[in-house]
């Protein structure tokens, strides 16, 4: 196996590893199945999850918000937002501008976290911290596989 | 190659035990719960102690050595001596170490995977092993105080999940630091109303809910109960942020249990309190609630307020209690609508206060945008640090190392069954590679199975006696961690254009070892 070959192997474990650890959160699934979805980490996954391979990769829709409530929210946001634009003053504001950059900087959120794209701003927020936690215990592991072989610091 | 990746994962998942059985044991001792015995839900279960006193003292020198003397206080035995190992022998006792906890963890694991749904987060516990225990009596301290706060709810809660008994003490220790972070924060009249219903939870906590939940499996429930929770109209109080606080830990679905749980049990006490008492309470409108059984029981109680009526003074009547009713406060506006906004934007505002305190540096920030600018860039120097850390792993050259992960994979494979199937990876990529002599140390290390610490430090003398003869990796690997290191950086780029200079800037990136 060549280096690269090598290291996305490690991550890939490292990553399924993870997730499969996590296995109440929704992150944990969202990053299975995205996992999954290339052909070439497919026996890799299977031999790892064993078992828990179909149970993982079966799309998982329940948590997902159901269609009709993404309307309902969508519909009230419309709403309130008609209002508070009958309010604003014209120009810009720094409330709007606060609130644009909230948006943005959710959304850039959304695709760090693996399947944030289908969750709501609260559970979003649930999953990140989730996610960190995880993220944090993976790093320190891996350091710690890497003081355990020696390997050497290149300069 | 493939041996470094099961020797990764047997390891995480090894890992994720000691603390485990240590935060339960701790736990224990520190509520004096008698019926927990070896803690023996999944790993999961363990995360919300370290989850917490990670939270309280993620220091950016994590990965200090010197910080592992620490654990004596914390962990059991086997973790701490290997901690201790590590210290003096890097290589040689910290990979038993792992070792000797997995087999203490086998036999929690097959009794465990029933109960799976009670889960926390799992993997943030090995980092409290390795240099968090100062801080885990203070944690202690805390859970202590909110123990009997909350010890008769949870451990009726708890209860049904046969094994999982000492998951009550793990319920027990986050809602112990949320409660003293409330307690800190909140006025006590909210505590005192969550008192008084608390050991009538106890009686009435309908285990039903609780078990459908559980045969629905985690992510289903958690997602109706993310979204009744979502629901329960907590102005602020213990109750809320208990659930809140669990599922920072990592549950989401034990925080929509206790949720539904308290639902349940309020929704006994509430036909008390309307006989009793005399106040309506102003519920919200249902436009996001999934169940019908709130809006039954609420309207008969909103019969006086209309919600559309902008009603201060009637607001200000009200007391504040802490229940699944929100009371609207002084000055602000009954409507239903505004009410479901104002509880929304306080369930996310605490969320990003439990996100402030685990990313670090975050205290002083303030505003919603700033906080998760700081999210956003810790998120993705930790997505940084896995990478470059996996590179750093692809570096070992796969020769003798076969020996120590194959050992280290076939004990896994011994004591325990089921996604341990990484091992079948071991004899197919071995064989290849293996030198004569490895080989031999193969098939000695593979007899002395039955002594796996012992079979391991001989494997890694080995390694480490014949690590001299190996000179050629070195010099192919500069080329591809150049190609490497850019694609590292194009990740940078590419994933977040806008916030460039930022990442550049801002946040350092903890324990590079470069």
């Amino acid at each position: 196996m060549s280096f690269l070959q090598r290291k996305r192997a490690i991550k890939l474990t490292a990553d399924v590893a993870m997730a499969f650890a996590k296995d109440g959160a929704k992150w944990s699934h969202a990053l299975i199945m995205n996992l999954a979805k290339k052909p070439k980490n497919k026996t890799l996954l299977r031999s790892i999850l064993g078992s828990e391979y179909e149970r993982l990769t079966k799309p998982c829709l329940s948590w997902k918000m159901p269609r009709a409530k993404k309307i309902l929210q969508r519909s009230f946001k419309m709403h309130s937002r008609i209002k508070k634009g009958a309010r604003r003053l014209p120009g810009v504001n720094a409330a709007s501008v606060h609130a644009e950059a909230a948006v943005t900087r959710t959304k850039v959120l959304k695709r760090l976290v693996p399947g944030g794209e289908h969750w709501d701003n609260s559970s979003l927020l649930e999953e990140t911290l989730d996610y960190v936690i995880s993220l944090r215990a993976q790093v320190d592991l891996m350091h710690l596989l890497v003081k355990a072989l020696n390997v050497p610091n290149l300069k | 190659m493939d041996i470094n990746k099961k020797d990764k994962f047997g390891l995480e998942k090894t890992g994720d035990h000691p603390n485990y059985h240590s935060s339960g044991m701790s736990a224990d001792r520190q509520f004096g719960n008698p019926s927990i015995g070896l803690v023996s839900a999944h790993p999961m279960v363990s995360s919300p102690c370290p989850s917490v006193s990670m939270v309280e003292s993620f220091h950016p020198s994590l990965w200090n050595p010197s910080a592992h003397s620490q654990n004596s206080g914390f962990c059991g035995n086997n973790v701490q001596s290997s901690m201790a190992a590590s210290n003096s022998l890097p290589a040689g006792n910290l990979v038993p170490g792992p070792l000797r906890l997995d087999m203490g963890w086998n036999p929690s694991d097959s009794s465990s995977k029933g109960s799976g749904i009670f889960l926390q987060t799992g993997p943030g516990v090995l980092s409290p092993s390795l240099s968090h225990f100062p801080t885990n009596s203070a944690f202690i301290e805390r859970a202590a105080r909110f123990s009997s706060f909350h010890g008769g709810n949870l451990n009726g809660m708890v209860s049904p999940f046969g094994t999982a008994e000492s998951l009550s003490s793990y319920s027990n220790t986050p809602k112990g630091v949320l409660g003293a972070q409330i307690q800190q924060s909140k006025m006590s009249t909210t505590e005192a109303r969550v008192d008084a219903s608390l050991p009538v939870d106890h009686g009435s906590s309908s285990r039903s809910p609780m078990r459908e939940q559980r045969d629905k499996g985690s992510l289903h429930g958690a997602g109706v109960l993310g979204n009744e929770s979502a629901e329960p109209e907590f102005s602020g109080g213990a109750r809320e942020e208990a659930p809140n606080l669990a599922s920072p830990a990592g549950d989401s679905s034990s925080k929509g249990l206790a949720a539904k749980k308290r639902r349940r049990s309020d929704q006994d006490i509430e036909p008390d309190q309307l006989q009793g008492a005399s106040q309506p309470s102003v519920g919200t409108s249902k436009d996001t609630m999934d169940t019908d059984q709130k809006p039954e029981q609420n309207s008969s109680t909103m019969a006086t307020v209309k919600p559309n009526e902008k009603q201060a003074n009637d607001s200000s009547d009200a007391p504040k209690e802490d229940c699944f009713h929100v009371r609207a406060r002084r000055g602000q506006a009954t409507n239903s609508h505004s009410l479901a906004e104002r509880v929304r934007r306080e369930k996310i505002s605490e969320r990003m206060k439990f996100l402030q305190d685990l990313v670090p540096g975050c205290n002083k920030v303030t505003g919603k945008a700033v906080m998760l600018d700081e999210i956003i860039n810790y998120v993705q120097s930790l997505q940084r640090q896995v990478e470059f850390l996996s590179m750093k792993l692809a570096a070992v050259k796969p020769r003798l190392d076969f020996n120590m992960e194959g050992l280290l994979s076939k004990d896994l494979f011994h004591s325990r069954g089921g996604p341990s199937s990484s091992i079948g990876f071991s004899p197919d990529t071995i064989h290849p590679q293996l030198h004569p002599s490895q080989q031999a140390l193969f098939q000695a290390g593979m007899s002395g199975i039955v002594n796996p610490s012992d079979a391991l430090r001989t494997a890694i003398n080995a390694q480490l006696s014949s690590i001299n003869g190996y000179k050629e990796p070195m010099p192919q690997i500069p080329n591809a961690w150049n190609g490497e290191l850019h694609n590292v950086m194009q990740m940078t780029f590419g994933a977040n254009p806008p916030l460039n200079t930022q990442e550049l800037n801002g946040k350092p990136c903890e324990g590079f070892p470069m």
